[in-house]
Order: C-alpha cells, then sequence, then structure tokens
C-alpha cells in the first residue's frame, strides 16, 4: 500500500487549513498528524485499497496543492467573515420585521421589544454601524429589495 | 490493539467521539498516556480489520481527525 508523508509548516498554513486539507482526503487515503500544532507536523497518507492506482504517482503534490488552496480558504472566509456576518444580521432583522431597504443605521433602529431580546439588539446595532464604518456602500445594490428593483425595471421597461 | 494519538492533535474529545461511532463493532476505551490518548479495542485485529473494509486502524483515525478538526 502507497504512503507518502509531508511535513508541514503549520504557521506558513494554519492549522485549520492542515485539518481541511486532510478532510479532502479522507474517502482515499488513510491520514494520521504527529508533531507539534506550534510548529511542523507530519502529515502521513496511506492510500486505501480501493483507491485509483495511479493517485500514488500524484498523491504528494496534490496534498500540497490542497493545502495552499485551504490556507487560501481560510484566509479568504476570514477577510469576507464581516459582511457575512452583515448579510446574515440584515436577513434575520428582516425575517423579524425591520423593514428591508432601509439604510444600514436606519435599519438598526429598535425593532419591537418583543421580537429581539437587548442584547441581541445591541449586537446588530454594533455590527451594522462597524459595517458601515468599514465600507458598507453597496455598489452592486445588492441591498436594494426585489420589489423596488422591479418596480424601476418597470419604469424604464413602459409596455 | 492500541491505539495511540497525539493529544495535541488529537483532543480527547474527539477521540471519544471516534470511539462512540466505531462502539457497535468492538468495546472500546479510550484514556490518557504519556503525551497522548490511547484507544484500547478490544478483538483480534484480522476481525476489527474485515468490519472496516480492511483497516480498522486506518478508519478509527480518520474519523478521530475529523472529530478533531470539527
Amino acid at each position: 500500500m502507497s504512503e507518502i508523508t509531508s511535513e508541514v509548516d503549520v504557521p506558513l498554513y494554519g492549522l485549520e487549513a492542515v485539518y481541511k486539507a486532510c478532510y479532502a482526503f479522507l474517502e482515499r487515503a488513510f491520514v494520521r498528524l504527529e508533531g507539534e500544532p506550534a510548529g511542523r507536523i507530519t502529515v502521513r497518507l496511506r492510500l486505501k485499497p480501493d483507491a485509483p492506482a495511479e493517485l500514488a504517482k500524484t498523491l504528494a503534490g496534490e496534498f500540497e496543492n490542497e493545502l495552499l488552496h485551504q490556507a487560501l480558504r481560510t484566509k479568504v472566509a476570514a477577510s469576507n467573515q464581516k459582511i457575512r456576518e452583515y448579510i446574515v444580521t440584515r436577513a434575520l432583522a428582516s425575517a423579524e420585521g425591520v423593514a428591508v431597504g432601509q439604510a444600514p443605521a436606519a435599519a438598526a433602529a429598535p425593532p419591537p421589544a418583543d421580537v429581539l431580546d437587548e442584547d441581541l439588539e445591541k449586537e446588530i446595532e454594533k455590527l451594522l454601524a462597524e459595517v458601515e464604518r468599514e465600507g458598507g456602500e453597496d455598489p452592486l445594490k445588492i441591498a436594494v429589495p426585489w420589489e423596488e428593483k422591479k418596480a424601476s425595471g418597470r419604469k424604464g421597461g413602459g409596455k | 490493539m492500541i491505539i495511540r494519538f497525539d493529544a495535541q492533535l488529537y483532543p480527547r474529545k474527539a477521540v471519544e467521539a471516534a470511539a462512540r461511532a466505531f462502539e457497535d463493532i468492538a468495546p472500546m476505551r479510550v484514556r490518557e498516556g504519556a503525551g497522548g490518548v490511547e484507544v484500547e479495542v478490544q478483538g483480534e485485529s484480522a476481525e476489527l480489520d474485515a468490519a472496516c473494509d480492511g483497516d480498522f486502524e486506518g478508519e478509527f483515525a480518520n474519523q478521530a481527525l475529523w472529530e478533531a478538526g470539527r
């Protein structure tokens, strides 16, 4: 059975990326990790008996590519975290009765007292203020409600 | 059979969760040893392997890894 070992510099890629890269191979290989999470980790990949034989030749390279890919994904996910939180917060706030299409600051106006508790309300207010401060513009008009977009389309269509 | 894991990469909780996932195959016990987490599995290696498509230890380690990163 074919086995490869790969030495991974954890501070370079991040431990999360290492785990995620390993996950991608769980179907095709048995994976073991050894070493120091703050330093270097040895990843052992042993092909499963039913894995394609040609994979043995490319396993090491594929793992290293996956590692890089996951490191990038983790980095992108971290940099997009604020906007994702904003979108979810906005969606939840809309579902709970805060009008969609208001400017973020206006959307943060206190919802009915029986809908959101005080802590959640403060958290939403804080997130919306942060997003607005850090570039909450909407150049692609993503936050424009569908009804408004459709209404403006009709005006232009004229039929 | 004893399977050993590095406790820094495979926390005890993850190994215990993996043990729960495999408990219908064989009785097993998780304990902390020197610098690691050990799983003591009762049963013959060949029988265990047969129950896991040929490699009990490999499948168990994959499960533990999955649990460790969750």
